[in-house]
């Protein structure tokens, strides 16, 4: 029951996209495993691989639930910390999609501010991609997130959390700029100072400069493992 | 990418949410929670009232440590950000309230910062708080009548401390400003804000 209204539920919002701007709407399922090793007192190694899979895309003119691979990164980053909640961090990315494959460079600044009630994150990542038949992509991206306690003012083992967060992407490939926007919202669980899970909705919207205005819709799990 | 090998991505991840999510281990540790004024003994909010005239409606939070349960009420006061502790039956034990430097008589930050310096290349401080000790009616006069005998003071520091590395460390001192005792203070993980 609960699928068949959010299978209609997708179907009016894709059919409208479709119908009134023939915008593109895609949505699915995008687990995501981190695992991150503390290697020496200031650095760490995160290891992390995402998975999309695409069940609804208003392109689809049979308008069927579908269950296609999109995407799947992985990502290896050595993150440096430069002073208590500050870090700077190097990563590679290999991104498996259809035509489509790419590797990534990136470079990251994550500035981590705690309040009282709540932790703000700052990230600020430049990255350079080469993808498979497409152009040189160099983007530059600032991530805002709160992570909020729900049982306390902070966040203790066992607890819930929610994580809210807003980042815009700025790019430039093949000399044409671009403009991304994702925004999501995640409930957490810290289960201890190794485990942690979210789930979340992720809504990202893309081709705000340039033709073909996009709107993508996951829902996100995500395992967070420290050791 | 063909479809032999999207199969055994799935499957990876498959098994790692599948087992993980059965290895979930729930650690019993210090913790507090947010709680509703009614479930405060009584003791600690009559207390609250009579020493803080016309205070804002303060944040209850209930905490769990190896020597038992406290209770703790947080609010805005005057200016400053309050905390206070009361036992389990609502008894207050101490009032730490978050100040500035300057707040800090310069003799007494004098003395501080002469422990910052013989221990560390360079330090930032973060939080200050003045911590205030004493039996229930010596520290309700403290606050209502201003006065401060038989209060011990205690000043709680949380600084970033950097000497081979930066680190975060709260440490404690007395009224004139002598070293007590040093925590280091670990932040918690935030994998899932950085990656």
């Amino acid at each position: 029951m609960k699928k068949s209204v959010i299978f209609s539920l997708l179907l009016v919002l894709g059919g409208s996209l479709s119908a009134q701007e023939k915008n593109v709407f895609f949505t699915g399922i995008f687990p995501e495993l981190s695992l991150t090793k503390k290697v020496s007192q200031l650095n760490k190694l995160n290891f992390k691989i995402e998975n999309q899979e695409v069940i609804f895309d208003n392109r689809d003119l049979d308008m069927n639930p579908q269950f296609t691979h999109y995407r799947t990164d992985l990502m290896l980053f050595l993150d440096r910390s430069l002073r208590p909640g500050v870090s700077i961090g190097l990563g590679l990315f290999h991104r498996f999609q259809e035509n489509e494959d790419g590797n990534r460079i990136i470079q990251q600044l994550a500035i981590l501010q705690r309040m009282r009630n709540l932790r703000i994150n700052h990230r600020m990542r430049t990255d350079q991609t080469f993808t498979k038949n497409n152009d040189f992509e160099v983007r530059f991206r600032y991530r805002f997130s709160l992570e909020i306690p729900l049982e306390g003012a902070e966040v203790d083992p066992t607890e819930f959390y929610l994580v809210l967060s807003e980042e815009p992407i700025f790019s430039l490939k093949g000399g044409e700029f671009e403009i991304e926007n994702r925004t999501a919202i995640a409930l957490g669980k810290f289960f201890n100072n190794q485990e942690k899970l979210e789930w979340a909705v992720d809504y990202r919207t893309d081709g705000f400069v340039q033709e073909g205005f996009r709107t993508r819709l996951w829902a996100k799990i995500s395992y967070y493992y420290n050791f | 990418m063909n479809q032999a090998s999207l199969l055994k991505i799935h499957l990876i991840l498959i098994l790692f949410f599948g087992v993980f999510s059965f290895s979930f281990s729930q650690v019993k540790t210090e913790r507090e929670i947010g709680i509703n004024s009614g479930e405060v003994p009584s003791a600690a909010k009559v207390w609250l009232n009579d020493a803080f005239e016309n205070i804002r409606k303060p944040k209850w939070y209930l905490e769990y440590s190896q020597i038992g349960k406290s209770y703790e009420a947080k609010f805005h006061y005057q200016g400053h950000f309050y905390s206070v502790e009361f036992d389990s039956l609502g008894k207050v034990e101490d009032v730490e309230i978050e100040i500035k430097e300057s707040e800090i008589p310069s003799e007494v930050w004098t003395e501080i910062k002469s422990y910052f310096g013989s221990n560390y290349n360079e330090t930032k401080v973060e939080k200050i708080q003045r911590q205030l000790t004493g039996s229930e009616s010596d520290l309700e006069d403290f606050f209502d009548q201003e006065e401060s005998e038989r209060i011990l003071i205690r000043y709680e520091i949380v600084f970033q401390g950097k000497n081979q590395l930066w680190e975060l460390w709260e440490a404690l001192f007395d009224d004139s400003g002598k070293f007590l005792s040093i925590l280091k203070v670990e932040i918690q993980p935030n994998d899932n804000l950085i990656f």
